[in-house]
């Protein structure tokens, strides 16, 4: 039930290093900022939700792809299974282009 | 200023129509004139990112007669007393200080689409290059119905006050009624919602009923948690009965007439069948129907005669819930359109058809303290010409933590679209 169909896609990714893939910004950006109402606009978001602003590209895509790869449970996982691949890959680009605020720096810190 | 503009942008129209641009007709100036009806949830966040990312490009206005939106997220939770109505009342400061968004208040009356111009209920009349409506919702009433006796509470504000205030003042062992609407109606899950929350009062009062009477076959979202909380939790209180016909409402006697029977109540809550708002149904952009008919990779009016004019939130019939979550998705598809245009760029390339998508996430209190979840995404299908549906899920359990997360989501959202 559980299929890894990502992991081929995500080395080419690198490998081409975004070659083939579309490089328009603002689509990009139209696509990101359906995360905005749940993690901010542009990414910078209150409370508990993370905020993704100024996230590493290759970081943020692991991840919504890893939410993808196992059986979702919560709903941010179950956000992920929308999107395609390269959209995932599109969102996280977006949001490493945005600058982080100050006191997310810190928080990062903590992270990983 | 607005007497002025409207001259000048058919002195430039000639120049204008002669560049390959789509439809609009922008000032030498290069900003044109965006005006959004409605600064709820649609309408503010449209306002707002077409000013964050189209800058000095396009001049915002933005129209509501009041000075402050009246949130129904989380309204439900003003019924319980868990949250104070002032808490979800937002106004404008921030789309103007922030994003340089200009605010009228006032009411549309009429759109003249040849004109492009828009009467206001009481200020001089307004122009446009760009429309975007968001007037959200209008009710069909149902006959003898008194909204000031029997509240829908579906339009944030005063009706939700005085349901609240109904609710509190209902005698111990009391009966609640609720008669839901046909789908389409405005938020899925709330009805079923809000059941659970007066549920959860009346039995912690000692008991009571609560009665739902529903026009459609069965629960419309989250079935598998409401029917899970109405067995498991409210066994005794409620009591849910699907294909309910609604007919004469008797506000004076609190009873209403049904395909079931008739229903008395100490409280009846009357959600009525739901259309676009008048502004839009009364200016002929829904073509006779209910809701008004458009293009889901711009939210432009389908019909013709209506070129320019963009239709987002509630009111529009593109078939994704009537969600705030998906009217703010909705706003960005809508101003990433209107400022590709406006820079004489196509809407319809691949590249951005492949990548409209759209998405609704929302939390439903189900006891004063747990919550459940639902989360749906849309992905634009390119030979339907449509949004499909990519991925739903439910929670189908309420928790505590579901409960927390729910203030931080909508915390986010309300900032993502007043903030
Ligand atoms: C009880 C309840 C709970 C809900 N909970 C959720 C939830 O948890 N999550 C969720 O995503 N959605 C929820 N919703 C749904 C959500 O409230 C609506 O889908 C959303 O408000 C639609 O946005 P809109 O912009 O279309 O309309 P609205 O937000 O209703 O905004 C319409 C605006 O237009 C203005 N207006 C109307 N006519 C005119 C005119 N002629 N001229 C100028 N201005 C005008 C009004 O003043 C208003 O400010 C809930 C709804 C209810 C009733």
């Amino acid at each position: 039930m559980i299929i890894k169909r990502k992991t081929h896609y995500l080395l080419s990714l690198f490998v081409v290093a975004g070659a083939s893939l579309a490089q328009d910004p603002t689509i990009d950006r139209m696509i990101a900022a359906q995360c905005a109402q749940c993690h901010g606009t542009d990414g910078h978001a209150t409370g508990d939700i993370d905020s993704i602003a100024g996230k590493d590209t290759a970081d943020l895509y692991h991840k919504l792809i890893d939410m993808e790869e196992d059986r979702a449970e919560d709903i941010m996982e179950h956000q992920a299974w929308g999107y395609t691949d390269e959209q995932l890959y599109r969102i996280a680009r977006y949001y490493s282009t945005v600058p982080e605020s100050d006191d997310e720096d810190r928080e990062d810190e903590d992270d990983d | 200023m607005t007497i002025n503009r409207r001259n000048f942008i058919k002195a430039t129209s000639l120049a204008a129509a002669a560049s390959s641009a789509p439809g609009i007709l922008r000032a030498q100036s290069g900003s044109a004139r965006v005006v959004v009806v409605g600064g709820g949830f649609g309408g503010a966040t449209a306002a707002k990112y077409l000013k964050h990312w189209g800058g000095d490009k396009v001049d915002v206005t933005l129209i509501d007669p009041r000075a402050r939106h009246t949130s129904c997220v989380m309204s439900n939770l003003v019924l319980n007393g868990e949250l104070p109505l002032k808490d979800l009342r937002f106004g404008y400061g921030d789309l103007t200080s922030k994003y340089g968004v200009q605010v009228i208040k006032d009411s549309v009356k009429r759109i003249d689409p040849t004109a492009r111009e828009l009467t206001l209920k009481q200020q001089v009349p307004v122009n446009y290059d760009v429309l975007v409506l968001a007037a959200g919702i209008s009710f069909k009433k149902p006959r003898g119905w008194i909204a000031n006796k029997n509240p829908h509470a579906w339009i944030a504000g005063g009706q939700t006050r005085l349901l609240k205030d109904q609710l509190q003042a209902m005698p111990a062992g009391g009966t609640f009624v609720m008669t839901i609407p046909r789908s389409p109606y405005r938020c899925p899950p709330g009805p079923y919602e809000r059941a659970c929350l007066v549920a959860d009062m009346l039995q912690s009062n000692g008991g009571g009923r609560v009665v739902v009477l529903d026009a459609n076959e069965g629960i419309q979202a989250e079935e598998e948690t409401f029917s899970r909380a109405f067995d498991q939790l409210y066994g005794n209180v409620v009591e849910y009965s699907a294909g309910v016909e609604l007919g004469v409402v008797d506000s004076n006697a609190n009873v209403v007439e049904t395909s079931l029977g008739d229903f008395s109540g100490d409280v009846i809550n009357i959600i009525p069948t739901q259309r676009a708002g008048g502004l839009v149904r009364n200016n002929g952009l829904t073509d006779g129907g209910f809701w008004a008919p458009v293009d889901v990779t711009t939210y432009e009016s389908t019909l013709a005669g209506f070129e320019d004019i963009h239709i987002i939130g509630d009111a529009q019939g593109s078939g994704q819930p009537k969600s705030a979550h998906m009217a703010n998705a909705q706003a960005k598809i809508c101003a990433d359109a209107i400022l590709r245009k406006l820079a004489s760029q196509p809407t319809d390339h691949a590249e951005r058809l492949q990548n409209i998508t759209t998405n609704s996430a929302c939390y439903s209190p189900i006891t004063r303290d747990t919550a459940s979840w639902l989360t749906a995404v849309f992905q634009y299908d390119m030979d339907k010409g449509a949004m499909a549906l990519a991925h739903i899920a439910e929670a189908g359990e309420w928790t505590r933590d579901n409960y927390s997360e729910m203030f931080d989501w909508a915390n986010n959202l309300f900032a993502d679209v007043w903030g």
